[in-house]
């Protein structure tokens, strides 16, 4: 089996604010490898550092000692916007949509072009921006129209700010930006988190699509272990700063350590 | 008297906006308390004033001059400065400190270099529209519809290019920003030009009709961040509005009091807005500075 990240003993510890000497060790010597074209889940309890993980891997989170390797090369150093161009996209917790911007602008801007970074791009190369434009919006529609039917209320309200949306919709948004990009591997961070139950069988699809249809690999963190169960062919378990179990989730979710630790059984 | 008063005060605002604008596109988007903007400002007059007035060339040479000049420096402060003190993760209150060193430093180089005392352009009476009671000089009519169209353009150039939404959207959030794969550092290269821009704009257009010495930023900048505060920080419409509303306050204090309130309504202005309205006019309540 191939794998396309690659993570070897990453430690990373923050001085505590209560106790100034003292120091939270959140990772030690945490290694994992994550197989291409798969979906696997990574499951702990609150405060594990899951989510400081993807911000490692992401970029955001800076002074951890240890190698990342993404498709054979080394990113661990690398600025976040490098990195998300090798291939790297990323779902963040909560919803995080551009909320000024309209529905349709937070679309369009999560498909990575290096031209519209030249400041007046636009104006220099008028014809050739426009028509580019054209068929990132059109992509844009074809997405949507695919994950949420041709009748969506995404579509529909395009140009509205996606602030007005609700936080599931923005969420959902949040999820078809993703597939604007040309990603090869997803970091989800708690995709069915605070959304309502409506919702969940369409980010399941969303995932699957990523998966699936474009042969992407995904890596979900989730406390919703009826959806692990569902979506993930492999799962990954962390406590201590390590990841403690893997394997399928059955067999991880059935562990003894896990039991105890985390179902608090 | 009053509408006079009313004009004068809007034109004022309007100065206000722009130099707020120049403000804004940094804070906005980096949250550094950019104080040594204050002296851009003074830096973009004595350009357009030595280009002018020394060198003898036409007055549209002489903002074109000061605005890239300005737009370079700006540029340098944050290459040099600000950026630097973001890689090593310094504090915006250590930034800030450095901030007012640069002003300090570049104060006094201006003082050195075209000396202490006031500068005006030219004594030439320029022409007076009246009608009625209402006077307005050829001056102030310039100044109004430079910073019209000024303003118009920049909203335009934030509401429909593409650089202009990417700047709203490391705005609403930095992080998402760069997991989509743009850059923080060429957005910043984008930033600190234009708010240089921004600024000598405003400096050019106000200096160009009351003067200036080495001093005059501070106050300027001031009022500007004020203008920002009240309007509600993190936006851009707010320069607009807070620096019109701060323009019309401090021409209605003159009208009725003295001059020498007009400085102090600013402040009184903040601090009625810290306590009763610290999201500003239109700023969100979660988005307090
Ligand atoms: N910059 C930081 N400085 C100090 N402590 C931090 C920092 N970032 C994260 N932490 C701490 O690290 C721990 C892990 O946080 P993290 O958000 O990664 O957990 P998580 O596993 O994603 O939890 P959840 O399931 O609740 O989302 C938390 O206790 C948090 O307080
Ligand atoms: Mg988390």
């Amino acid at each position: 089996m191939e794998t396309i990240l690659n993570i070897s003993n990453l430690n990373l510890s923050f001085i505590s604010d209560r106790q100034k000497e003292e120091s939270l060790f959140l990772f030690r010597d945490l290694s994992l490898e994550i197989e291409r074209e798969k979906i696997t889940a990574l499951v702990g309890g609150n405060g594990a550092g899951k989510t400081t993980l993807f911000n490692v891997i992401s970029g955001l989170q800076r002074g951890a000692s240890g190698k990342v390797n993404f498709q054979g090369s080394e990113i661990t150093r690398l600025s976040p916007y490098k990195i998300a161009r090798l291939g790297i996209g990323r779902l963040f917790q909560g919803a995080r949509v551009f909320e000024e911007l309209s529905i349709l602008d937070n679309m369009v801007i999560g498909a990575i072009h290096h031209a519209n970074e030249i400041p007046f791009y636009n104006l220099l190369f008028y014809r050739k921006s426009m028509a580019f434009e054209k068929g990132l919006e059109e992509k844009a529609e074809a997405i949507l129209s695919e994950l949420f039917g041709s009748n969506n209320i995404f579509w529909e309200d395009r140009i509205k700010p996606a602030g007005n949306l609700s936080f599931g919709h923005q969420r959902l948004l949040a999820m078809a930006r993703l597939l604007m990009g040309n990603y090869s591997l997803y970091l989800l961070d708690e995709p069915t988190a605070g959304v309502h139950v409506q919702f969940i069988e369409q980010i399941a699809s969303a995932i699957r699509h990523m998966n699936s249809h474009s042969h992407k690999t995904v890596l979900l963190i989730e406390h919703n272990m009826h959806f692990v169960r569902q979506m993930a062919e492999y799962c990954l378990y962390m406590e201590n700063g390590k990841i403690i179990a893997k394997g399928h989730p059955n067999d991880v979710l059935a562990s003894d350590q896990v039991q105890q630790s985390y179902m608090g059984i | 008297m009053f509408l006079q008063f009313i004009i004068n005060g809007l034109i004022t605002g309007m100065l206000y906006t722009l130099a707020s604008l120049g403000y804004a596109l940094v804070y906005n988007t980096t949250r550094i308390f950019h104080l040594a903007l204050a002296v851009l400002y003074v830096v973009a007059a004595y350009i357009f004033w030595h280009v002018t007035v020394v060198c003898g060339f036409p007055m549209f040479a002489g903002i074109f001059a000061s605005v890239c000049f300005t737009a370079l420096l700006s540029l340098a402060i944050d290459r040099l400065v600000y950026f630097p003190l973001f890689k090593l993760k310094a504090s915006l209150s250590v930034v800030l400190v450095s901030s007012i060193g640069v002003f300090t430093v570049l104060t006094n180089l201006v003082a050195l270099t075209w000396g202490n005392e006031f500068k005006a352009f030219g004594s030439d009476i320029s022409r007076i529209y009246s009608s009625g009671n209402l006077i307005v000089t050829g001056k102030q009519l310039f100044q109004f519809i430079a910073s019209l169209v000024l303003i118009i353009t920049f909203f335009l150039f934030l509401n429909r290019s593409k650089t202009g939404l990417r700047i709203k959207a490391v705005r609403d959030d930095s992080e998402l920003y760069q997991v989509l794969g743009f850059s923080l550092t060429k957005m910043r290269v984008t930033v600190f030009l234009l708010s240089g821009a921004m600024i000598s704009l405003a400096s050019c257009l106000t200096a160009w009709d009351i003067g200036m010495d080495p001093y005059v930023g501070m106050p300027i900048l001031l009022n500007a961040i004020v203008a920002l505060i009240i309007g509600g920080a993190g936006r851009f419409e707010s320069c607009v509005i807070g620096g019109i509303t701060l323009g019309i306050l401090q021409a209605l204090v003159v009208w009725q009091w003295s001059a020498q309130w007009q400085e102090a309504i600013t402040f009184v202005v903040l601090i009625i807005f810290l306590f009763l309205r610290p999201q500003g006019f239109i700023g969100e309540k979660s988005r307090v500075v």
